[in-house]
């Protein structure tokens, strides 16, 4: 806690934040967001905002898949999975039935729906490995920069150079066998896809319980909130569940304004591929940067890429919501070995979410939710790699299956 | 918080700071370039727009694209079932492709008109769903080698030129007096009807 700690309300349902980040990271944001809109237009601006929400539910709740999936293959948990596979149901029902009307509100909007084919079995796999070694996910990188954390800020500049590499590649491996892609809604119609969507969700739900009840005899209970009403609002920490529900919302919400579903890691390959350019590497000489999507996106301002936008409002929302809890930037030292397992899940994960269509929140989260079959090879491939991951740690001074 | 860790994030968010604005600037200050790579030639005031255009014989009056899908915010997959397009979401660029929620071409959606594919001055070439270089290309069954991506290919129901095209019957790679040959993309630069291509603003048949 820093020297200009603020104590609100005390007692019980008082909580202390850090004033001068606090104030300084919601005068960012708002500064951020009338910049964005000035410079680009209002839709980038909302854009910006709803990552700026999505930062603050993610780090109030420690909303990460890394130490969800973790905690499950370790300490036999399934609480935070749980949680997860909810959020994505909810997605589910509103996005597979929005999907099938196209437009549902004028807006045309996609899914992320993507091949199944060795490319993502590949990535998928490495992105699994790669998020135990680097500390988060995709979305959990990106909050725990926010928050103030000097080793996840390392494995994001390697997740960023990974993401290039991938780019580099991703050709390449499009070239392997792949099935063509294949959404549940529009294979067995909004009712079909639906109930196949909720069925598997509700399958792997049910192997945690049944795992969690084998090794623990009854589920673990919701831990005791240790402040409750507008303190933990604003302190924190926010329920899993709940949190899950708000940000199925918020990929509702992204998908309704961006046409698209929320994703994180495209942005990250962009931001790469700016540097690089910027440090006289020809990437847009490359193949991938030569399709028209990406071409734009590098050929324009990063504040008129959505992903962008909405990743840079992740960080300061996070940031916003670290001063809030009066944690920001709480370590400071950390061993090399830990740092080399950050560059090195660095690598994994952006190269991974390149050959992978996604990360945990574009191939995982949005993609099962768009009704997506790739959505849920990532998945399986993503946690056989993490197990692979977690036995891995220890070999950098870290807790892998025995702590 | 500690001195260091304020250092470290401040340097950070500095540097961040001034390469956003730095593209962004840099960006802004391109776009014909970057966007609209070359004007296209416009008919003389005044003259037959169809008079060169080896799409005169082309009933323009009566073609559905005379409201150009292009124009006014109207975007032709709209009404499209563009879950069953090959070009949506599954290939890399999903967020970019003409049915997209980012569509270029959809005004609204891009009151700047940064990077329309379809604007006037843009000849299309990358940009063409159809065309080997496109986003599609890596990813659907337009691929591989597909030069002519009018011929009779997997994605003929969803291509521009497709049969299945409410344009098709009036736009230059089908067979109609339109087309007295095969034009592999009619977006290309090569392409006599590049100047009037069914995305442009100019399009003599949007006039008419």
């Amino acid at each position: 806690m820093s020297e200009t700690t603020l104590k609100v309300r005390p007692g019980a349902s008082g909580f202390d934040f850090d004033k001068g980040p606090a104030a300084i990271t919601a005068v960012l944001f708002v500064i951020v967001g009338i910049a964005i809109a000035q410079a680009v237009d209002l839709h980038q601006a909302v854009l910006y905002g709803l990552g700026g929400l999505l930062g603050i539910s993610l780090y109030h709740a420690s909303f990460g898949f890394t130490g969800g999936w973790r905690r499950f293959s370790v300490e036999k948990r399934g609480r935070a999975m749980r949680a997860q596979l909810l959020m994505i149901a909810v997605a589910a029902a509103a996005f597979i039935p929005m999907l099938a009307l196209g437009s549902p509100l004028g807006n045309p909007i996609v899914g992320a729906v993507a091949p199944v084919g060795t490319s993502v079995l590949v990535g998928a796999f490495l992105f699994g490995l790669g998020m135990q070694l680097g500390g988060g996910c995709g979305s959990g990188t990106l909050f725990t920069v926010g928050g103030g954390s000097t080793r996840m800020l390392l494995t994001l500049v390697f997740f960023i150079i990974g993401a290039v590499i991938g780019t580099a590649h991703l050709p390449m491996w499009l070239e392997l066998p792949a099935l063509p892609p294949m959404s549940l809604g529009r294979e067995f119609g909004v009712g079909g896809g639906l109930a196949v969507t909720f069925g598997g969700l509700a399958l792997v739900a049910l192997i945690t319980v049944i795992v969690e009840k084998r090794a623990h005899g009854s589920l673990e209970a919701t831990p005791k909130a240790p402040r409750e009403g507008v303190a933990r609002l604003f302190h924190g920490p926010w329920p899993l569940v709940w949190t899950g529900l708000l940000l199925a919302g918020l990929n509702i919400a992204t998908l309704l304004i961006a046409g698209h579903p929320w994703s994180i890691t495209f942005g990250f390959g962009l931001w790469g591929a700016k540097i690089a350019q910027g440090i006289g590497i020809p990437v847009e000489t490359w193949e991938f940067w030569n399709w028209a999507g990406p071409a734009k996106a590098l050929g324009n301002s990063v504040l008129e890429d959505n992903t962008s936008v909405m990743n840079f409002g992740i960080v300061i929302g996070a940031a916003f919501a670290a001063a809030l809890a009066g944690k920001f930037a709480p370590k400071v030292s950390v061993p090399m070995a830990s740092l080399v397992a950050a560059a090195i899940g660095g690598i994994l994960m952006g190269y991974g979410a390149r050959l992978a269509f996604g990360c945990n929140i574009g191939a995982f989260f949005s993609g099962i939710a768009s009704g997506s079959v790739h959505g849920w090879l990532w998945f399986v491939l993503a946690f056989a790699g993490s197990w692979i991951g977690i036995a891995l740690r220890p070999a950098f001074g870290m807790d892998g299956f025995r702590k | 918080m500690s001195e260091k860790n304020t250092f470290l994030f401040g340097a950070v968010f500095l540097a961040a700071t001034g390469g956003v604005a730095l593209d962004h600037y840099s960006h802004t200050a391109n776009i014909p370039a970057i966007s609209n790579p070359a004007p296209a030639r416009l008919p003389a005031a005044g003259a037959n727009p169809c008079a060169a255009n080896p799409c005169s014989a082309n009933p323009c009056g009566a073609n559905p694209c005379a409201a150009n899908p292009c124009g006014a915010g109207y975007n032709p997959c709209a009404a499209n079932p563009c879950a069953a397009n090959p070009c949506a979401a599954y290939n890399p660029c999903a967020a970019y492709n003409p049915c997209g929620a980012a569509n270029p071409c959809a005004a609204r959606l891009n009151p700047r008109n940064l990077g329309n594919p379809c604007a006037a001055a843009n000849p299309c070439a990358a940009y063409n769903p159809c065309s080997p270089c496109s986003p599609c290309s890596a990813g659907n069954p337009c691929g591989a080698g597909a030069i002519n991506p009018c011929s009779a290919n997997p994605c003929a129901a969803y291509n521009p030129c497709g049969a299945a095209n409410p344009c098709a019957a009036y736009n230059p790679c089908a067979a109609s007096p339109c087309a007295p040959a095969p034009i592999a993309n009619p977006c290309a630069a090569s392409n006599p009807c590049a100047a009037y291509n069914p995305c442009g603003a100019a399009n003599p048949c949007s006039a008419n």
